[in-house]
């Protein structure tokens, strides 16, 4: 993977299910490297922008560019997805069918990498979120904080250069949520990705480098991350 | 992709069962059915083989051999062909043995070819009027020996001997004379069939050639295949599979493509999850219609058992088992095989497609 993350700039997203407006003309740049906090209240579009700038969706009007690239025109966005992009997703969403390894590695079998380099791409990933000798654990097996950071690994066993996180700490206790904090700081330490994060916690909040707020499908507050007071954003 | 297979289908393993149950039904009638069809071709390509003859004359175009009508008189034509050593008449009598319906009466010449290769283990050829020699596979099941008696049609014979000829229907069956045969029919001066010995170093298409030219009435069989082809029955049998085998192919499909849309509906979510993580559309739909073929493949595993047991009750429950003996060959099986997986390719086609082109955004918000 590349050593520097993704540089995303988002120019007028403006996007519409039937007669209400999701999105109204939200432009914002990431450097590569930046942890951004987004936060707005429910039904305010943050999970449209994530799956926007993951090109799991298509704005109406606007693009966005990774690298100069706009990804929201791509005929086929799978080579970007499965190249720059990892997903964590508000409710893990891991299969349920499948071990805790085999969630990791659906990324790799998606590229095609060779089982033997896939294993040992995912046991190094959960050694690296905490969860070594529990690859073979069915995800109903393990805790919320345990299926999180399962989601966190399979979002970066494949070397994203962005990391797209909805909520990645929600409901999870201190000691977990620090933990999957740790991570992250790891993966931009390490790798310089850049990380778009929807977030009510504030822990996560401290730590991002700036943070936008969507209200009404517009960005209503745009600061640095040093200058946000804890609670600010104001969570519905 | 077989762990992410086998976990689908592992996860709800009733529904999975039942949906190979659809395609284990109908891989199962065709096997059976192809089954008792091969059976039946063995059993007709007794029929060209009377007293080990090389061709089978008969009628052209009749429902059935058996129902073929020849004048005896064309057996010293036959003779004379170039390529021809030996032929003589053979009038067959079907269902006349009152005591074993299934068993074939044949009407030979004392000094034919047929007659004079019978082999028999006790007592001796039938010689006078009113005798009749058994087979041993009829002598063992109906308890006939040297001197026992046998009604055939409405007239009793007394058994002169009990042979054996290594032929399925000849070992089954009884030999009367050809014009006792030919009176019990109400046929004076005719056969059902002249069987052909031919000379030595001749091609058999040659000498077939030249009968059905200088005769245009006649067919001549040569192999089982031929003589399944030659009755409006045997095509029958053959049209029927072929109707049971699309019948099979549309309702499996029908029953696979329901399971698997149940199923795509349901997981709309995780193939959301698939898309985000960059599996492409041609991946997700390759996984559900493995998954698909998957289950045919497991009912046609299940099919080919029940479709060799059902054949065995299928010649049963038709009252034919003395004379059909189903026949599962390798091909049979393999057939049986291909279907549950065209099954399976048919039946997940359109649920592939659909959750290759779920959008993924509702999915991963649960819509």
């Amino acid at each position: 993977m590349s050593g520097l993350g993704a540089h995303v700039v988002a120019e007028g997203l403006r996007r519409a299910f039937g007669a209400h407006v999701v999105l109204d003309g939200v432009s914002f740049e990431l450097a590569p490297g930046e942890l951004v906090a987004l936060r707005g209240p429910s039904g305010s579009g943050k999970s449209t922008l994530l799956n926007i700038v993951g090109s799991l969706d298509r704005p109406d009007a606007g693009r966005v560019l990774v690298d100069d690239v706009d990804v929201c025109a791509l005929e086929h966005p799978v080579a970007y997805r499965r190249r720059t992009v990892g997903f964590v997703f508000q409710s893990h969403h891991l299969l349920p069918g499948l071990t805790v390894q085999a969630n990791v590695e659906l990324p790799l079998v998606a590229a095609r990498v060779r089982r033997s380099e896939r294993a040992r791409r995912a046991r190094e990933l959960l050694g690296r979120v905490g969860l070594a000798g529990r690859e073979h654990a069915a995800p109903a097996e393990l805790s919320g904080g345990e299926r999180q950071r399962v989601a966190l690994a399979r979002a970066l066993v494949h070397g994203p250069r962005l990391l797209l996180a909805d909520e990645p700490t929600a409901a999870l206790d201190e000691t977990t949520s620090e933990r999957v904090l740790g991570i992250l700081d790891e993966v931009r330490r390490d790798r310089a990705v850049t990380i778009l994060a929807v977030t009510y916690d504030d822990a996560l909040l401290h730590r991002a480098d700036w943070a936008l707020r969507l209200e009404g499908g517009r960005i209503t507050e745009l600061r640095g991350g040093t200058a946000m007071p804890a609670g600010a954003g104001g969570a519905s | 992709m077989i762990g992410l297979v086998w976990a689908t289908l592992s996860r709800r393993p009733a529904r999975t069962l039942l949906s190979a149950l659809g395609t284990a039904v109908g891989v199962a009638t065709i096997v059976a059915l192809l089954g008792v069809t091969d059976g039946l071709k063995q059993t007709a390509g007794g029929l060209v083989r009377l007293g080990a003859g090389d061709l089978g004359l008969f009628q052209k175009d009749v429902a059935d051999p058996t129902a073929s009508v020849l004048p005896t008189d064309l057996v010293a034509h036959v003779r004379r062909v170039a390529g021809v050593a030996d032929a003589t008449p053979v009038q067959l009598l079907i269902e006349k043995v009152r005591r074993d319906s299934g068993a074939v009466v044949f009407g030979l010449q004392a000094d034919g070819f047929v007659a004079r290769r019978l082999v028999f283990v006790s007592g001796r050829p039938a010689s006078a009027r009113g005798e009749t020699a058994v087979g041993d596979g009829l002598a063992g099941r109906l308890g006939l020996q040297p001197g026992s008696t046998l009604q055939i049609g409405r007239r009793r014979f007394r058994v002169s001997g009990v042979y054996h000829t290594g032929i399925f229907f000849e070992d089954q069956g009884a030999v009367i004379s050809l014009r006792e045969a030919q009176q019990i029919a109400g046929r004076e001066n005719e056969a059902t069939t002249i069987p052909v010995v031919l000379a030595p170093n001749v091609r058999r298409g040659d000498v077939e050639r030249r009968i059905t030219r200088r005769w245009p009435g006649l067919t001549a069989i040569g192999t089982p295949e031929d003589a399944a082809r030659a009755g409006a029955n045997g095509m029958l049998i053959s049209k029927a599979a072929l109707v049971i085998v699309v019948l099979a192919l549309i309702i499996g499909g029908i029953s696979v493509a329901n399971t698997m849309l149940l199923s795509v509906v349901e997981r709309r979510g995780e193939f959301a999850v698939m898309t985000a993580v960059g599996w492409s559309a041609p991946q997700v739909a390759l996984l559900v219609l493995s998954e698909g073929v998957a289950i045919s493949l497991l009912g046609a595993g299940v099919g080919l058992l029940l479709g060799a047991l059902g054949s065995r009750l299928l010649v049963h429950a038709l009252h034919v088992a003395a004379f059909v003996s189903p026949v599962l060959t390798a091909s049979t099986l393999l057939a049986g095989a291909l279907i549950g997986a065209a099954i399976g390719i048919i039946g997940g086609l359109y649920p592939a497609w659909r959750a290759a082109h779920l959008p993924p955004a509702p999915g991963l918000a649960g819509r």
